[in-house]
């Protein structure tokens, strides 16, 4: 007998199943606010799904060792996020391990990607439930995400989100810049303003033209799993300086400002032309900063001043 | 010579830009802005095997300038885009 929920993220809907005993099951309170359906099933579960971005099954008993030796390494990511190890299958499906660290990987988890997106398998017998297992499940659900939005005006951001006066303000910048702590000086010093996500929000151009930016399940280190949205005010890049200062980036600099901090997998070919019409399409129609800043309190009200 | 794989020209703003996007350029963490006369060489070579000459044809092509003339603007484009890391011998 498996599980099988339905979420809806960022106005996207995909499912995840796994077997009602799966330990794994505990400790996905983040996905909760996101739930849009639950069933217990058993049998055959593709065609009985409503339209979907994509569905995951996870098997928690086999490792996908098979798989994985007739699998071939087309390129490595180890960053401070993650490793995740691209793969193709011997049957040619793409194929994802993921882990913590490098150190991890024999512990990771393994993506498969079917030839129908409503088929895809995250293999967690190596991850021995518990932590481990809600990092790799995580990162397969963010890839996943990221894989099969891009091309629908989608984009999963590495960011840290306030609103304030019913606008969201997206704060990006590498790892250790202060996206979070700039993000806590809004919430402390600019009357209302409140956390929407503090790791990975989802921003998207609705049909309508409209930018918005959504809250998801993913939020790094700080709890904090709001399912709600807020038209986008504006995006800031931060650099820390001895100095605040702010100014406005158009044309190909705000490009260059938005493009790293999207997840994508640019090297697929429709990925990328979808990651490119759709940073196209934000900067066209949001402000794009960037903003040197201390970490104190007259960088927040600049930034607002400014922004707003 | 040819263009590495991986690079991509793209449209933005009403610009062209080369963008490292293949597996083979996830380091590669530039945006290069092309000029239209870059565009227009890069267009006619990157699925292909050429040397400086090659690039020089093109913009006798093109335009209406001395050899000289050409011959001194496709070494400079050239030295460029081999001091960015798109071009491979």
């Amino acid at each position: 007998m498996d599980k099988q929920n339905s979420y809806i993220v960022g106005g996207h809907r995909f499912y995840m199943s796994m077997p009602v005993e799966s330990v794994l099951w505990n400790g996905v309170d983040n996905y909760k606010p996101f739930i849009e359906t639950e069933d217990t099933i058993e049998g055959d579960r593709v065609d009985t799904l409503d339209s979907c971005v994509f569905s995951l099954y996870v098997d928690t008993v086999s490792a996908g060792t098979e798989l994985m030796e007739s699998s071939k390494v087309l390129a490595e990511f180890d960053d401070d996020t993650a490793f995740i190890s691209v793969m193709t299958g011997g049957k040619g499906e793409r194929i994802f391990q993921i882990s913590l660290n490098r150190e991890m990987r024999d512990r990771g988890g393994l993506l498969v990607i079917g030839e129908d997106y409503r088929n895809c398998k995250l293999y967690a017998g190596a991850c021995n439930g518990g932590g481990h297992g809600h990092f790799v499940l995580n990162n397969a659900l963010m890839l996943l995400y990221a894989l099969f939005t891009a091309t629908r005006n989608t984009l999963l951001i590495h960011a840290s989100v306030a609103v304030a006066d019913g606008k969201g303000y997206v704060f990006l910048g590498k790892s250790g810049t202060g996206k979070s702590t700039h993000t806590r000086l809004w919430l402390n010093n600019i009357p209302g303003a409140w956390l929407l996500n503090d790791d990975n929000p989802v921003v998207k151009i609705e049909d309508d033209g409209n930018v918005m930016v959504y809250g998801s399940p993913w939020s790094g280190k700080t709890p904090c799993y709001r399912n709600e949205k807020a038209p986008l005010g504006a995006v800031v890049r931060l650099s820390q300086a001895p100095h605040n200062s702010i100014r406005r980036l158009t044309g190909i600099q705000a490009y260059a400002a938005l493009a790293p901090s999207a997840s994508s997998m640019k090297w697929d070919r429709v990925m990328a032309d979808g990651l490119h019409n759709t940073l196209s399409g934000i900067i066209q129609s949001v402000g794009i900063f960037h903003l040197e800043c201390l970490p104190d309190a007259d960088a927040a009200h600049l930034c607002h001043d400014t922004v707003k | 010579m040819r263009i590495k794989k991986g690079f991509v020209l793209r449209e933005l703003a009403g610009e062209k830009i080369i963008s490292g996007e293949g597996l083979e350029q996830i380091d590669f963490n530039k945006i290069v802005t092309l000029n239209s006369s870059a565009a227009y060489i890069w267009e006619h070579i990157s699925n292909r095997e050429f040397d400086l000459e090659t690039i020089v044809d093109l913009l006798l092509e093109r335009y209406d300038i001395e050899r000289s003339v050409a011959l001194k603007d496709s070494r400079s484009l050239l030295d460029n885009w081999k001091s960015i890391g798109l071009v491979e011998e």
